[in-house]
């Protein structure tokens, strides 16, 4: 699971998309074709948009959760609906609608029209399939497979967690996976279709030793089928999450104050997502209301620091052919050598920046409009050994796992929360501490970045990114780095 | 099909499906939003979510699905689907339906739709945000850009029918208006202000004019924020940061926490969990309450709860599968999805006023926000970032930012010296001003 960003942006293949792949859906059952598609859009023109699309999402999704062997939770869903949008100028009108009736999607293209107020506008819509990326080789997909196949892998994590300590009191391991059929028809002529396997992997264990209780948590997962489990197995998962609790019991208090910081590599990249990914976003900076609007050529990084957004990575959980505005994803450079360089786009804030690359646009689901978001956001791998960045700390933090993160645009300010996390003193990792967060300013925590490792690794994928209370699943990565100063909020003054 | 006909009719072909016992969740709504930035409309959204979940039984074996097609088709293959999956799984006798004596029977009426917000048209919404956003931007002239106003409302019927016998629906809905301004500080930091209010009756909303002002003075008073010295000092939480907490203690004393022992309080009913000072309620019928309900998501009443009286825990949220499992009786708090939530949680109000809270401390920290997730229900170790203002001499000073507050959930709760005397139920979590005695804050 070690990519260099690099490398993997040039290893997707490009095929040749068949219009029944991710359109199957809805050409085969609700006879969606480019007639239809065009008479739809054309009413939602009617009213003197720019610019309008159809997404239509067909969502298979199954869940399995063993608790201590036995098998309670189990269910098996299926989301099926359309947005209809228009754009004019910087505003967006958008309907949904579950009814895919030709009548029902009539309705909701009215709806969306009404963000505009003048004449209709002619339209025309080919279903030239264009050619897209093959980011997932998913030989089938984890839906498709028999219940009793990944009951059997759940069991095995289970066991193993089990059987790594005593003090293990409880294991809850789950399975949650979906296949996401989109088709995007957009009055500029395009068609696109995408199949968008998800698998996650979760195992949960609560270890008590007297009256101390503690909780790990470990699983991932990605744009992959049962494959996964080849390159990690659930007994690692279960193991690791044994591994966590059970070094937790022993944490002491983490310090309280600035103290210089060393991130492991993988999931720390939630750093980058929240210190500057969503900062640069290009809806917080056509708005202005980011810390990094009208900025893109300043030094807001130390030269340590180049981060890009790739939707490329195979395999990845924040990979995609399509984003879900029929383009192709990009591979951005949002910071190079420490000098801001971009923004991430979507179709509405590339016109307004005048073109720059989109293919970031993304949203939840049909009931949600398209944003900009990130996708795979990484930092590029350094030169100093690993070893040597713990080494050179005298006394600080090394930070492994985290629940999670939150940023405010506007100030900068981010913090995310250490759950597995550990002191260094006199360069050596010692004693692991609480939970505890860390909280920094953007640009300013990205200065200090003093060191940078060379083992890049992307997280397992786990993350999910949450936006204007729209859920995308995304990935994060970097290698192992120091940052001279941080506020670490722990207790102990 | 009137719903509850079509909840019944469901029931029906899960029978026939070969179901020994069977649970239908059904919602059909309408759900809008419009948003406008400097006065012109920038989003408007508009839909009818609606959704069909079943659980099915053979003995004590059981499967769910969820589906927004509720038509005959698609019902049928979302119950086949889970039937097929209901031999792979294992008898899990506390996971039955609720017992029929435990139904709720009768489901007083709430007061939680106003027919009058869906009637409102586009150009009165579009003229109560603008409103709200003109006002922030005329509340001070360093608030110079508008993040957004917006509108949101949305109304659903629910449904809830079982074999046992319950068939329960609650019609509800809300509104919200919201702004978010910008003030521009030095070295490209820029300070947002966001204020919403949100209400089930249109008469309930703040004035739009209020709202504005208050993201502009959110906004305009962070101006020139910044760190200060790490250290242990009192702290006074905003009404609505201090409710935050009230959610991570409902964490911990649900039955999804204790079953699995993942919570600090898994063993402490009846003891102290608190200071004297701390009675937690949960208050589900109250008239147009944000979270008020006639029933749980399991079709059980709902009734008023005394969690923690005078800091003491009473009592443990539960669904009936928690409760069979703790042998303990189920309190009418299920999700529906297995878990339980809170109706309307409230810390009981105390006698100090407001100004009190803040003049009683020499040297101490106003908490008006937090963010991030850093709360550990197992150890109940608790660090999250924080913005406010520092408090000197009983008076609020300056704005601070990019600091944290950490302790412990039971330390916090320990150590609530003062409970302020307001308590505005503008969410359904809500909690009056109150003061812990000492938090460590790191900053400098």
């Amino acid at each position: 699971m070690t990519h260099t960003t690099a490398t993997a942006a040039s290893q997707g293949a490009t095929r040749e998309a068949s219009v029944t792949d991710g359109a199957l859906p809805f050409v085969e059952w609700f006879g969606v074709d480019a007639a239809l598609a065009g008479r739809i859009l054309s009413e939602a023109l009617s009213r003197g948009g720019d610019y309008a699309d159809l997404y239509f999402e067909h969502r298979i999704s199954g869940a399995m959760t063993l608790e201590d062997d036995r098998l309670r939770d189990v269910d098996r869903s299926i989301t099926l609906g359309v947005g209809v949008r228009v754009l004019k100028g910087d505003a967006t009108g958008l309907a949904y609608t579950e009814d895919l009736s030709s009548e029902g999607m009539m309705r909701a293209a009215r709806t969306a029209a009404s963000v505009a107020a003048g004449d209709a506008r002619a339209v025309s819509v080919g279903v030239a399939g264009t050619p897209s990326l093959d980011l997932y080789a998913v030989a089938t997909p984890s839906v498709d497979v028999d219940a009793g196949t990944k009951l059997a892998l759940l069991r095995r994590a289970a066991d193993a967690a089990r059987a790594a300590d005593s003090r293990v009191r409880r294991v809850t391991v789950s399975l949650a996976e979906t296949l996401k059929r989109i088709l995007v028809v957009s009055s500029d002529g395009r068609w696109a279709s995408d199949v968008q396997p998800m698998l996650r992997f979760n195992v949960h264990v609560v270890a008590q030793d007297g009256d101390r209780r503690q909780t790990g948590v470990d699983g991932g997962g990605g744009r992959y089928g049962l494959e996964y489990f080849e390159q990690r197995s659930p007994e690692h998962a279960g193991r690791e999450a044994t591994r966590i609790a059970i070094t937790m019991l022993d944490a002491r208090e983490a310090p309280a104050g600035r103290f210089p910081l060393v991130l492991g590599n993988g999931d720390s990249g939630v750093l980058l997502h929240e210190a500057v990914g969503h900062g640069l976003e290009a809806d917080f900076n056509r708005k202005k209301t980011s810390n990094y609007s009208d900025r893109v050529g300043e030094r807001v990084a130390s030269s340590l620091c180049t981060v890009v957004d790739d939707g490329r990575v195979p395999g990845s959980r924040g990979s995609i052919n399509i984003d879900d505005e029929g383009n192709e994803p990009s591979r951005n450079v949002l910071i190079e050598d420490g000098i801001l360089r971009g923004y991430m786009q979507d179709r509405l804030s590339s016109r307004h920046f005048d073109g720059m690359a989109g293919g970031n646009g993304r949203r939840q689901d049909y009931r949600h409009v398209p944003l900009p978001r990130m996708t795979n956001t990484c930092l590029l791998a350094g030169s100093s050994d690993p070893e040597e960045i713990i080494a050179s700390v005298p006394f600080g933090i090394y930070a492994r796992s985290f629940s999670g993160g939150q940023v405010n645009i506007s100030n900068g300010d981010f913090v995310f929360s250490v759950t597995e996390g550990y002191l260094i003193e006199n360069g050596r990792i010692t004693a692991p501490v609480r939970d505890v967060n860390l909280i920094g300013n953007g640009p300013d925590v990205l200065t200090r970045v003093s060191m940078v490792g060379t083992d890049y690794a992307l997280s397992d994928g786990r993350w999910t990114c949450g936006k204007d209370g729209q859920s995308v699943p995304v990935g994060v990565g970097m290698p192992t780095i120091r940052v001279d100063e941080i506020t670490v909020g722990g207790s102990g003054t | 099909m009137d719903l509850k006909d079509l909840a019944s009719d469901i029931l029906e072909r899960c029978r026939r499906a070969g179901a020994t016992d069977a649970e239908v969740a059904l919602s059909d709504g309408r759900q809008s939003e419009l948003e406008v930035r400097d006065g012109a409309v920038d989003r408007l959204v508009a839909g009818q979510p609606r959704s069909v979940s079943i659980r099915v039984w053979q003995g004590d074996r059981s499967a769910a699905g969820t589906a927004t097609d509720l038509g005959a088709g698609a019902v049928d293959r979302l119950i086949r689907d889970a039937m097929d999956l209901i031999p792979l799984t294992d008898p899990v006798p506390e996971q039955a339906l609720p017992e029929a004596a435990w139904l709720a029977t009768e489901l007083p009426d709430l007061d939680l739709h106003d027919p009058r917000i869906e009637a409102l048209g586009p150009d009165e919404r579009i003229e109560l945000i603008r409103r709200a956003e003109a006002a922030a931007m005329a509340a001070d002239a360093r608030v110079s850009i508008s993040g957004g106003a917006g509108w949101s409302d949305a109304s659903s019927t629910q449904v809830l029918a079982n074999s046992r016998g319950f068939l329960g629906a609650v019609t509800g809905g809300w509104a919200s208006l919201y702004v978010e301004v910008i003030a521009n500080d030095t070295d490209h930091r820029k300070r947002n202000g966001a204020w919403s209010s949100v209400a089930r009756f249109l008469e309930d909303l703040e004035e739009p004019e209020q709202v504005g002002e208050r993201a502009a003075r959110r906004a305009v008073g962070m101006l020139g924020a910044g760190p200060i010295p790490t250290e242990r000092l009192p702290v006074v939480f905003d009404p609505h940061a201090g409710a935050s907490l009230l959610g991570s203690l409902f964490q911990v004393i649900s039955g999804s926490a204790v079953e699995r022992g993942a919570s600090f309080l898994s063993d402490a009913v009846g003891t102290v969990i608190a200071s004297p000072l701390v009675t937690v309620v949960d208050d589900p019928h109250r008239r147009r309450g944000l979270g008020s309900r006639p029933f749980d998501g399991e079709g059980l009443p709902t009734r008023e709860t005394v969690f923690v009286e005078r800091g003491t825990l009473k009592q443990l949220a539960l669904s009936c599968y928690h409760a069979r499992r703790l042998h303990l009786t189920p309190t009418g708090h299920a999700t529906g999805s297995g878990g339980e939530k809170p109706s309307n949680l409230y810390l009981a109000p105390g006698t100090t006023p407001r100004e009190e809270l803040i003049a009683g401390v020499r040297r101490g920290f106003y908490c008006e926000s937090m963010m991030g997730f850093g709360f550990n229900p197992s150890t109940g170790d608790y660090s999250r970032g924080a913005s406010g203002y520092l408090i000197e001499d009983g008076q609020l000073t300056r704005p601070v930012s990019e600091v944290t507050l950490s302790s412990t959930l039971g330390e916090i709760l320990s150590g609530i010296d003062a409970v302020g005397d307001e308590l505005i139920f503008d969410r359904s979590v809500v909690a009056p001003s109150f003061r812990v005695a000492s938090m460590t804050l790191a900053g400098t």
